[in-house]
């Protein structure tokens, strides 16, 4: 029996176990600078998971992330340098100002067809990263905004706390998609005209997934904005970091919801790895990396697995 | 000031023009948005800029060496990436478009990343076509930028011409009507797109050797012209040359103004609200067809 035939709560606790797993590394010895890369990879994979419910499911590119990113990292970041909240409020109204924001710009955009959702997207991020610049004596403009305030310091209880974010994700996403309501949002992705012709309100089912990936998405820069101290355009509301997301979900295998945390990992790792090439080098190499999987593995790294699988069955 | 604006609007208008009637008629005939356009427009500048600084070459044969660098990229693109995407993957309609769009996009990293590693990843600028300053109802303007935006219309002119009056033309705009019907009547659908795909990338190589005289590029900066393209595409209507035109003109002189009345640095900002504000009223752009 082989994992895709794993009934759902089987597929639960396998991801509990590995999640187990995962938090002892601080534990094993593992060097501080890993550690901090690895934390990194996990706020990566929130973000791919949820432009793979988008894209994977809802059939919608989204080229867009960091502006539901860049609005809970923003939100939480100019409350706290304000000192209106505590951390923890900061993040929960990252996270609800991310959900407003979607819903704002999804409502009208998702109307559209074909590229115009693409595109609108990719424009809300340009826009917002002007007006961070427009409002820089608010907004700390391109230097960026400080937050005097942290969660914790502790670089193992960061792990965690970007582990368990990554966790919980995954288990919302992966039992969303798996409802009833996951099945419509992939059949209206796949064939929006029959979807539509069954009854099914398109604009409706996809705005919720859109205002879910929103809030995780949200949710995430805000826990980031805390570990990494600062809010600035280039990490947080930058088209290039929605690309990259973008090819963190290709490779990992779009529609999995977990292939998108092995995406993630493999491109911050990749980074790392070939950070002796330079800075140009390093990113044409995971970009042709990226092209090669997109065309000899459609379906990603977990693509591969069930290739394999199929192979050894026959 | 107003008879100023007037004229530095003419003057970018017709770059934008030139620069994103490739992108339209590339996408009106194979449906296809190359979101790699910007920086096959900083290809050619910036192959430009290099080959006029190694003392050679001079502006009037970048231009031309500028196209053919923009026909290679182009013809590179449809070789390599397009068209293995069409016959190696089967893909519903929906994920063809999407696979596209991350197939373009990571083409452009590859090709923004590889020139700033041969070149630098700094804003260069070609020299002026000729010295010398000319004064248009009172307005001090580089002669060069007038030549710039004369050629520009130009170019766009004869492509016209091409379309419209010669054969070859003509099976290309029947291409973009009805391909199916083309293919009937014993037209090879494939040389069509190869020859698509090499006058998409010599408009694109002469519009970015003019924008790096006029604007300068830099690898980097590629993305933000396929965004101002993607805009005026989109504004005009995609796939529609004569909206395209329109929409090049309109966005030029709201950029161009923006940066006299407010501030040079948030020059794209109107253009991009403008572009959200006509998406939502009217999907299919100005003058679009549904």
């Amino acid at each position: 029996m082989t994992v895709s035939h794993l009934p759902t709560w089987a597929r639960l606790a396998i991801l509990a176990v590995l999640t187990a797993l995962a938090a002892l590394l601080p534990y094993v010895g593992l060097q501080e600078y890993t550690l901090s890369i690895l934390t990194l990879g996990l706020f990566f994979a929130v973000y791919a998971m949820n432009w793979d419910l988008l894209f994977g499911y809802a059939g919608e590119a989204n080229f867009g992330a960091t502006f539901l990113i860049g609005t809970g990292a923003y939100t939480a970041a100019m409350m706290s340098s304000n000192g209106v909240a505590t951390p923890l409020v900061c993040v929960a109204a990252g996270a609800g100002a991310a959900v407003i924001a979607g819903a704002l710009l999804a409502f009208p955009a998702l109307r559209l067809r074909g590229p115009y959702f693409g595109l609108v997207t990719l424009v809300a991020v340009l826009i917002m990263r002007q007006l961070i610049i427009l409002f820089s004596d608010k907004t700390g403009g391109e230097i960026g905004i400080a937050v005097p305030d942290v969660i914790a310091i502790d670089s193992a209880t960061n792990f965690h706390i970007a582990l368990g974010a990554a966790a919980i994700t995954a288990a919302i996403l992966h039992l969303l998609v798996r409802s009833p309501f996951g099945l419509i949002l992939e059949a209206i992705g796949q064939d929006p005209v029959n979807a539509q012709v069954q009854g099914f309100n398109i604009v409706k089912y996809k705005l919720a997934a859109f205002c879910i990936s929103a809030f995780f998405s949200g949710l995430a820069g805000a826990l980031m904005v805390f570990y990494l101290g600062t809010a600035s355009t280039n990490v947080f509301v930058d088209g290039a970091v929605g690309v990259q997301i973008i090819i963190a979900a290709i490779i990992g295998g779009r529609r999995t919801i977990f292939g998108p945390i092995l995406g993630a990992i493999f491109m911050v790792a990749a980074a790392e790895y070939l950070r002796p090439l330079g800075g140009p080098l390093s990113e044409m190499t995971v970009a042709l990396i990226a092209l090669i999987v997109l065309f000899f593995l459609p379906g990603g790294l977990l693509g591969l697995a069930t290739i394999l699988r199929r192979r050894r069955a026959a | 000031m107003l008879i100023q604006l007037i004229v530095s609007g003419v003057l970018i208008s017709a770059i934008y023009a030139l620069a994103t009637t490739g992108f339209t008629l590339l996408y009106g005939v194979s449906g296809i948005l190359n979101l790699a356009h910007g920086t096959t427009l900083a290809t050619a500048g910036i192959m430009a800029w290099y080959l006029i600084g190694t003392g050679h070459v001079d502006p009037f044969s970048a231009i031309g060496l500028g196209a053919l660098t923009g026909m290679v990229v182009g013809l590179v693109t449809y070789g390599v990436i397009i068209r293995p995407l069409q016959t190696m993957l089967k893909l519903s309609t929906t994920d063809e478009h999407v696979f596209m769009l991350v197939a373009t996009l990571l083409w452009t990293i590859i090709l923004q990343e590889g020139l700033a590693y041969t070149f630098g990843d700094v804003p260069v600028s070609v020299p002026q076509l000729v010295p010398g300053i000319v004064e248009i109802f009172g307005v001090r303007t580089p002669i060069s930028s007038v030549l710039v935006a004369v050629f520009s219309w130009l170019v766009i002119g004869l492509l016209w011409f091409y379309v419209s009056k010669t054969r070859s033309g003509q099976t290309i705009l029947a291409a973009s009507m009805n391909p199916k019907a083309l293919v009937l009547c014993g037209v090879n659908l494939k040389r069509v797109h190869l020859v698509v795909w090499a006058i998409y990338g010599g408009l694109a190589g002469i519009a970015g050797v003019l924008v790096a005289m006029i604007l300068g590029v830099s690898p980097s900066g590629g993305m933000e012209l396929t965004a101002t393209a993607f805009s005026i595409v989109v504004l005009g209507g995609l796939g529609s040359v004569g909206g395209t035109l329109i929409a090049a003109n309109l966005i030029g002189f709201i950029e161009t103004a923006t940066a006299y009345a407010i501030s040079p640095s948030l020059r794209g900002l109107p253009a991009l609200i403008i572009l959200i504000i006509v998406l939502y009223v009217r999907p299919q752009g100005l003058f679009g067809r549904r």
